[in-house]
């Protein structure tokens, strides 16, 4: 078998589990999107499979204990960093590796052949295992932080921020109420506008440039690093970028031409007084009503309210 | 590397960051799993399935956060500063290198390569020197008395010596001399005799001289070649077997003592074993700089050859212990076959040492390249990923790609690993 013969250590691997993997993979992630791919297709699929990850990972499940030696010596600083990643600190990270591994071994007993039914068990051998073992780790950060914290939105830790600028002070650092009444509802209807044509645009587009605009604009990453999830090198997101604001704008201005009634004129002058004004939170203004809420944000809002 | 964006646009992005249109999951079960996102994060899906998880990841925060953290620890996260890949980004890395990398590319290999052979002609020539030194303080009286027998003796063909050192560097000198003028000549030997004791005293010292100062290369090979032309494609055996024989005649100079019957065949054995010492190191320097003056001299096509050439013999005197560490020499077609191989590495790898400018290590082959080993499989339009060692990436990198750590504990100094379709630069 070719896999077999491309790792580099031999595992004591019943052919039988390795090709039912193996299988599990090809169906889950070529045919069941492809399933006309040709040959050469899956032949370049299976050759790409981490041979040595998958033969080490199916000796753990089939209770190698050199294996599982192996697997513990390789990937235990890759556990531990991807927890402490997700911790707050060294003793959370410690707590959090340790659950991983009690995961990965099997809290419970399967019923057909009485072995530990671990986490292991899903490992394709698509990607490698330490990025595999960083998202278990990942996924199992935010399900133990959403289990301690359940009424805190943990994603949007901005949301807070904002929340926290929404908020009347009274300590002059911002006004709880503008000064001029109508100006300031007019301000905001704009600026509701604004955002909610913006949010539009943003969802009018394609999936990789939507994803593209969310690491960079909402995660904070740098083109650089949205690049690399993206697969694409940092010029080339920039590039992109620079295309998907051109879509965006004309999208952005045709909604509130045609939705808003807006002229060109005003639409411009809106805009530019918009961005110049976004050196603070164009969502805060929107959400400085009570009851008014962007997409989204509702569930924040609505998820602090029982700690107030 | 940013272009030119629409600045409103921007601005207005950035301030509604979070609240344009993401729509949360409620559901975990929506969620991708940690394989798919693992998967996706090391691009490692087929086409369709990842537009899928694309447009999944467009819209939840959860996974794209599992995504991006995957896809910056395991090192797909571009250096932060921006460096061309070259030379100039080699010794960069090199000056910020610590001590105890520096100290090992003092050692490393390609250095040794040059630093061994010179040593050793350094350390024969030393050697040799202190030997013939300290014989000629010690024999002297005796040579000065058997020279005064021989002149008593009746019948003796032999002239009375102008000094006893003269007389004993006869032997060591004529190493450059050619043997008829020797041959107990009355009116020959003194002269001789005086030539070569400075020829002898300066011998060690010229070797080494010859093989740091290359401007007297020329001036020193062609001195070499009338003293003894050895064949070039045997200069391997003939540095490890007894001399050709036509090297021969520089032994039988010694001709006062043979002649005279003074001198004991031990002696001659040791002055034999001396010259036939200093013979072979001197050779392997002469083989040396004339393949560099060939390379040099050369057109260019021909300095090619020329490199060809050194690199050839270079194989049949050095071998890889690691690549060939069962001893057998290689063949001709392989040593040719690496030997070419080499030659299509960049020129800052010049002919010397060509046989230690790859490395085999975690099942790549990498090639010198400055202060750097580079991945034969590297190619200058990667996006590379420069990680340091010690460093939390680093680690996270090795515990992923473990032939990435081998291949940085193994190698020293820069090294440039292509591993799982990315290029991985360690510093």
């Amino acid at each position: 078998m070719r896999l077999r013969a491309r790792a580099s250590v031999p595992r004591p691997v019943e052919d039988s589990a390795l090709v039912a993997r193996m299988r599990s993979s090809l169906e889950k992630y070529l045919l069941r999107h492809r399933p006309d791919a040709p040959a050469p297709e899956v032949a370049k699929f299976l050759d790409a499979l981490h041979a040595d990850d998958l033969l080490l990972v199916l000796a753990c499940e089939h209770g190698d204990e050199a294996a599982w030696e192996d697997l513990m010596r390789g990937f235990r600083s890759t556990v531990l960093s991807a927890a402490r990643s997700a911790s707050t600190g060294e003793a959370e990270a410690e707590e959090l590796a340790d659950s991983v591994w009690a995961e990965l071994y099997g809290t419970r007993v399967r019923a057909s052949d009485g072995r530990p039914a671990g986490k292991l068990a899903y490992y394709s051998g698509c990607g490698s295992l330490g990025g595999w073992l960083r998202a278990v780790v990942g996924q199992l950060g935010v399900d133990r932080h959403r289990r301690v914290a359940k009424l805190v939105q943990t994603e949007e830790a901005s949301d807070f921020d904002r929340l926290a600028d929404s908020e009347p002070t009274g300590d002059g650092w911002r006004p709880a109420t503008a000064p001029d009444p109508e100006r300031a509802l007019s301000e905001t209807e704009a600026a509701r506008a604004v955002a909610d044509a913006l949010a539009r645009s943003v969802a009018q587009l394609d999936d990789e440039d939507r994803l593209l605009v969310r690491l960079y604009y909402f995660d904070g990453l740098r083109l650089k690093e949205a690049g690399a999830v993206l697969g694409v090198h940092e010029a080339t997101a920039s590039r992109r970028l620079t295309r998907v604001h051109g879509e965006m704008r004309k999208r952005v201005e045709t909604i509130l031409t045609s939705e808003c009634g807006w002229t060109r004129e005003e639409t411009a002058a809106t805009l530019a007084q918009a961005a110049a004004l976004l050196d603070t939170d164009l969502a805060s203004l929107v959400t400085s009503e009570p009851g008014v809420a962007p997409e989204g944000r509702a569930g924040a809002v609505e998820a602090r309210q029982p700690d107030g | 590397m940013k272009q030119e964006f629409d600045k409103q646009l921007d601005s207005l992005l950035r301030g509604t960051r979070g609240g344009a249109g993401e729509v949360r999951r409620a559901a975990a079960a929506e969620h991708l799993s940690p394989d798919e996102l693992s998967a996706y994060a090391e691009n490692a899906l087929p086409q369709a399935a990842r537009s899928l998880y694309t447009a999944h990841l467009a819209d939840c925060s959860d996974c794209r956060r599992i995504v991006t953290t995957v896809v910056l620890a395991s090192g797909a996260e571009v250096a932060r500063e921006a460096r061309p890949a070259g030379v100039a980004d080699v010794s960069r890395a090199a000056s910020k290198s610590s001590w105890g990398a520096r100290l090992a590319a003092l050692f490393s290999p390609r250095v040794m390569a040059y630093a061994a052979p010179v040593l050793a002609v350094a350390i024969i020539g030393a050697v040799a020197l202190v030997i013939l030194r300290g014989r000629q303080g010690s024999e002297a009286p005796n040579v000065a008395q058997r020279s005064d027998e021989e002149a008593a003796r009746p019948g003796s063909i032999t002239q009375p010596s102008p000094s006893a050192g003269t007389l004993e560097a006869a032997p060591a000198a004529n190493i450059d001399a050619p043997a008829p003028q020797t041959q107990g000549s009355p009116a020959a030997a003194p002269g001789v005799g005086t030539a070569k004791t400075e020829t002898t005293t300066n011998a060690p010292v010229k070797v080494k001289e010859m093989a740091q100062d290359k401007s007297n290369e020329l001036a020193d090979a062609d001195e070499f070649k009338t003293a003894s032309p050895v064949p070039k494609p045997e200069v391997a055996a003939a540095a490890a077997a007894p001399p050709p024989a036509s090297s021969q005649p520089a032994e039988a100079v010694p001709v006062a003592p043979t002649s005279t019957g003074a001198r004991a065949p031990a002696r001659e054995a040791d002055d034999r074993e001396v010259s036939r010492q200093r013979r072979s190191a001197a050779d392997n320097a002469r083989e040396a700089e004339r393949g560099e003056d060939a390379r040099r001299d050369a057109p260019e096509p021909e300095r090619g050859r020329a490199m060809n050439n050194n690199n050839e013999r270079a194989e049949r005197r050095v071998y890889d212990g690691k690549t060939k560490s069962d001893g057998n020499v290689p063949s001709e077609t392989e040593g040719l076959a690496s030997a070419r191989k080499r030659q299509g590495g960049p020129a800052t790898g010049g002919g010397r040492g060509a046989a230690s400018e790859t490395r085999f290590v975690a099942g790549h082959e990498f090639r010198r390249q400055g202060n750097a080993w580079v991945d034969v499989n590297y190619r200058s339009s990667m996006s590379t990923v420069s990680v340091r060692r010690g460093s939390d990436s680093f680690r996270s990198l090795a515990a992923d790609i473990p032939e990435v750590g081998r291949a940085a504990g193994q190698l020293p100094g820069t090294v440039v690993i292509v591993a799982r379709g990315r290029a991985y630069r360690i510093n």
